[in-house]
């Protein structure tokens, strides 16, 4: 490792921005940020990706296929279009789920279904094909539901899938279908499709059954899509608390749990940027409250436990949970506290998502690891700043073309589930309602906040700085790992985890203590490379 | 097949030209379209190499998609040229620019006058073909670059020696590794086109490379026109897009096709064609005692294996010249290849010709199932075919899962083990290689599934 000392942030940044085009550098200027101790600094996000920078983004598509939908099992997710979208989108965000779990058993998430439309499908349209398909998976499945989400093509030779999902819905009867508008070149980024996911099963979806779990203090958890099996941590953790989780969103879920999520008392929400629509949706017409809650780290998961006790109001609820909290706090403090003095004073860098990237800081501090530079791939402004924003954002094109639902107090079942009184009672004693103060706060003077970064932001940055552990996702994997820092994957974990709850942090010390104190690094270069007694060379044949 | 598709046995066009580019040194791919396409299928890809792969994407939004890319287009390749300084620029189109009828080549007479750099490009609508015929247009654009060799230039004087051209197919980095070494053994010089055994099987890096080294050289690419001759791997694929009768036309180099050479008999037919192209053009090739050693080799590994797979049946996949050859090289093993599946279409010749290759090796017809996918597979095998194991890619796994059956892995994607770029599946040390995995694979199970246990046979 060389001495050098590390370039002051801004004249880094200036040196990194000088590389673009005079227009590009205008743009990425204002998404590549230094922190500053104002805490009213900004910064550009959810703005359209340059053509030709290499980026992490994926497309409207991936986000409403992928990641909202994807890890619900009893939905029949149908992909009308040519093979590649389904093909690459098949069974790869390692969710985990539960069959067994369901009265039925059924799980189609290990199924790829396409439409796989050809050439004449594209000149004389895919309707007919798309029926064919819809047809074909209730005959062999008889599903609940199925889902079809449209690829590119589908949105230009004007396919009409709502009215394809509509028909086919009433022919059958017995299995609720329709359909998403993603087409992969809407938004700017998996976020819009987030968005869509979000208002087509509120439309379909959600308050269709009032078959829901009883129970004494019944939640939603927004959000957590049980990647490398989270949500399952949190579930146990939420019913030895004898909290009674209705519906997740969308993690070990079935559709059966969104059709009764209605029914729930209080929405928390885990990824704030992929789901907070639902939750806005769900107070407006079923009058259920939301908060902001984050069951990564120790400490985190802790606090959340609390928020949600103490919105109930119920001293045994809140009694039970510190006793939660204690048994499994014990447990946490042996093992930080036999691995700290091997973390202490590292660093990381982290570019994902639309919270990980803030939510796996928590994970560091308590390793006594700083995060340097840290961006999200598809979050926006409010995921940065915080909602206190939301005014100011400008609404531009790409954000306009998607739907916005105007949504009303359903004349039934609306039923505010605290009085005015109520909520201003708990705001009074401090309890924050629909509040997110996003990645900014947490972030050190002298840190870098990226929006989007792009490869060779992401090169020098690791150029510069060596952080001690670098997180992304496999795209970005194996040049961190040329470079010689040690990776860690915060889509699929590397197929390690779960890193929520008490469990998962113990989980994420040891394998984090693992990574940044790996001896493999020291292997690079041969020995008659190192030595000046001994030489040799390789030759080219 | 009428509606859906079940888990299918084919990925896009697009990903077979990123592939393909992968195999040109110094070069950098823009996928005209959605950004997502690029995403995809860097991820696909790194799953399987393991290694980084960069793809451009001009990253079309609803207005591209209505009024066209050609703008974005040129934004990204200014970008791509400013950030990477690439020698060769190749550029695939996704299902939505070809949908919107974009025209690339009229693109390429603005960004002919990008100074310093090479522009490939290729159609490869997803709606067309899948992803091999994607990579075997793209080496065909880039075999366009072929000059024709003017009598009396230097190549000339390295007499003696026989120069191939050679057209690997979409193989793994470690069967492009043992071919050259194979062409360099046997004094031949020969192009690789592609050659991605270094960009997607490289090693660490002391210092950051932005575009990984290795590939086949432009100036490599403009001297094959100087060969003798042209071997193409892979007739199937060949019928679609064919990069060494570019070559011929370009240039007037003749060329062969041959089957895959995996298993025994396929390798036996490639040194037997490129022996007598030695002789045809008067250069002196010799088989180089290794090999001869290694087909001894492998026949006594074959003698080895055959009581514990004689009379087994398998189940493979893949794309339709891999798997045929797949299915040839298991018949060499006495393994009967009951049933073949493909994503791709084939016509009533095309299916004769590979159940007649089997029925070469004394096996009854297989049954042959093209454009299919691993849900018509699982019902074969639920039904009317008995196997014992599946060979193909980790694709494989859910349907391996489902019927109780072992999975042997090869071809591409392999995402779910290590070392997918490393398999070696050409020339009689690929065999040798398939042949002790196969072989293991069958008798662990045994072993595992033994009540007393042993420990030896």
């Amino acid at each position: 490792m060389s001495e050098k000392k590390n370039l002051d942030s801004d004249v880094f940044r200036a040196n990194v921005m000088e590389k673009y085009p005079p227009k590009v550098m205008k743009k990425r200027g204002k998404q590549f940020i230094v922190r500053e101790e104002s805490p009213d600094q900004t910064i550009q996000a959810n703005v359209r990706t340059v053509p030709g920078i290499i980026t992490q983004r994926g497309c409207c598509y991936a986000g409403c296929k992928g990641v909202v939908l994807g890890p619900t099992r009893d939905i029949i997710n149908l992909t009308h279009g040519p093979i590649g979208c389904g093909y690459y989108s098949w069974l790869t965000r390692r969710n985990q789920t539960r069959a067994g779990d369901s009265p039925d058993g059924d799980n189609y998430m290990t199924y790829c279904f396409s439409t796989d439309m050809q050439d004449q499908n594209i000149v004389f349209g895919g309707e007919k094909l798309l029926r064919q398909a819809i047809q074909e998976a209730y005959d062999t499945f008889h599903p609940k539901a199925i889902a079809i989400f449209s690829t590119c093509p589908v949105g230009l030779i004007g396919d009409d899938i709502h009215a394809v999902a509509k028909e086919m819905k009433e022919k059958f009867g017995d299995c609720n279908v329709f359909g998403f508008s993603c087409e992969g070149y809407k938004g700017v980024s998996q976020s819009a499709g987030h968005h869509i996911a979000n208002n087509q099963i509120f439309k379909h979806v959600v308050g269709t059954s009032e078959e829901g779990r009883k129970g004494k203090y019944k939640i939603n958890l927004l959000g957590e899509y049980n990647i490398g099996g989270d949500a399952f941590v949190i579930e146990n953790l939420l019913e030895r608390c004898g909290i009674t989780l209705v519906a997740t969103y969308s993690g070990n879920s079935s559709i059966d749990h969104f059709a009764a999520s209605h029914t729930a008392d209080l929405n928390a929400i885990m990824c704030y940027r992929s789901i907070n629509y639902v939750a806005e949706m769900m107070e407006t017409k079923y009058g259920i409250p939301w908060v902001k809650i984050n069951f990564i780290g120790a400490k985190a998961t802790a606090k959340s436990l609390r928020k949600i006790a103490e919105y109930f109001e119920d001293p045994e609820l809140m009694k039970r949970v510190e006793e939660v909290i204690e048994e499994e706090m014990a447990g946490v403090e042996s093992v930080i506290e036999e691995i700290r003095p091997r973390t202490e004073g590292k660093t990381s860098m982290m570019f994902v998502g639309g919270s990980r990237a803030h939510h796996y800081q928590e994970l560091f501090r308590e390793l006594g690891m700083t995060t340097i530079a840290a961006g999200y791939e598809f979050g926006h402004r409010d995921d940065y700043e915080g909602r206190r924003v939301l005014p100011t954002i400008k609404v531009d094109a790409d954000s306009r073309n998607i739907e916005e639902l105007k949504v009303e107090a359903d004349p039934e079942k609306f039923n505010p589930r605290k009085t005015e009184e109520q909520m201003a009672a708990l705001q009074a004693k401090g309890y924050e309602f629909k509040d997110y103060e996003g990645m900014l706060p947490d972030m050190e003077k002298g840190s870098f906040m990226i929006d989007d970064i792009s490869h060779f932001e992401m090169e020098k940055l690791i150029e510069e700085y060596r952080p001690s552990i670098f997180c992304a996702g496999i795209k970005e994997k194996y040049s961190v790992q040329k470079m010689g820092v040690p990776m860690k994957q915060l889509h699929s974990y590397d197929y390690g985890g779960p890193f929520a709850g008490f469990a998962g942090a113990i989980n994420w010390y040891r394998e984090i203590d693992r990574a940044v104190n790996s001896k493999v690094w020291k292997l690079i270069g041969a020995p008659w490379e190192k030595s000046n007694t001994l030489h040799g060379s390789f030759v080219n044949k | 097949m009428e509606g859906a598709v079940v888990n299918p046995c084919k990925a896009c066009a697009p990903l077979g030209a990123a592939l393909a580019m992968k195999g040109i040194s110094s070069s950098m791919s823009i996928l005209h379209g959605s950004q997502g396409c690029a995403t995809y299928i860097r991820r696909f890809f790194i799953g399987h190499f393991r290694e980084p792969v960069d793809i451009a994407s001009s990253s079309f939004d609803e207005n591209t998609a209505v009024f066209g890319g050609r703008e974005n287009l040129i934004r990204g390749i200014s970008n791509i040229v400013k950030k990477y300084a690439p020698e060769v620029i190749g550029i695939a189109t996704s299902c939505l620019a070809e949908t919107i009828g974009e025209d690339i080549g009229m693109y390429m007479k603005e960004l002919a006058e990008v100074e310093g750099v090479t522009f490939i490009h290729t159609d490869t609508a997803a709606y067309q073909g899948t992803h091999i015929n994607g990579f075997m247009k793209m080496t065909a654009a880039a075999a366009a670059l072929a000059e024709k060799h003017e009598a009396g230039d230097s190549a000339d004087s390295v007499s003696g020696r026989l120069r191939l051209n050679i057209i690997p197919w979409m193989v793994s980095p470690a069967d492009i590794r043992a071919l050259k070494r194979l062409m360099s053994d046997m004094n031949i010089d020969a192009v690789f086109l592609p050659d991605y055994s270094l960009t997607l099987d490289g090693t660490n890096w002391s210092d950051y490379e932005a575009i990984p080294h290795g590939g086949t050289t432009l100036d490599a690419i403009r001297t094959m026109g100087r060969a003798h001759h042209t071997i193409q791997f892979g007739p199937v694929s060949s019928e679609a897009a064919n990069p060494a009768e570019v070559i011929k036309q370009k240039t007037g180099v003749p060329y062969s096709v041959l089957q895959l050479p995996l298993g025994l008999k396929n390798t036996d037919a490639f040194f037997t064609r490129i022996i007598e192209l030695g002789s045809n053009y008067g250069c002196e090739v010799k088989l180089p005692e290794e090999q001869r050693e290694t087909r001894g080799r492998l026949l006594d590994a074959y003698a080895d294996v055959h009581k514990y797979l004689a009379g087994l049946s398998a189940a493979v996949y893949g794309e339709v010249d891999f798997m045929s050859a797949i299915a040839g090289f298991l018949c060499e093993l006495g393994i009967n290849p009951a049933v073949c599946m493909t994503g791709e279409q084939l016509n009533a010749g095309q299916i004769k010709n590979i159940q007649g290759s089997i029925a070469h090796y004394g096996f009854s017809s297989p049954q042959i199932l093209a454009d299919s996918d691993f849900a018509d597979l699982d019902s074969v095998l639920g039904a009317e075919i008995k196997a014992d194991l599946l060979v193909g890619n980790s694709r494989g796994f859910k349907s391996s899962r489902q019927a109780g059956l072992p999975l042997v892995r090869v071809g591409f994607p392999v995402q779910d083990r290590f070392g997918g770029q490393r398999i070696l599946h050409l020339g009689y040390d690929g065999a040798l290689s398939l042949t002790d995995r196969i072989a293991n694979k069958i008798i662990s199970e045994k072993q595992a599934a033994s009540p007393v246990g042993y420990m030896s046979m």
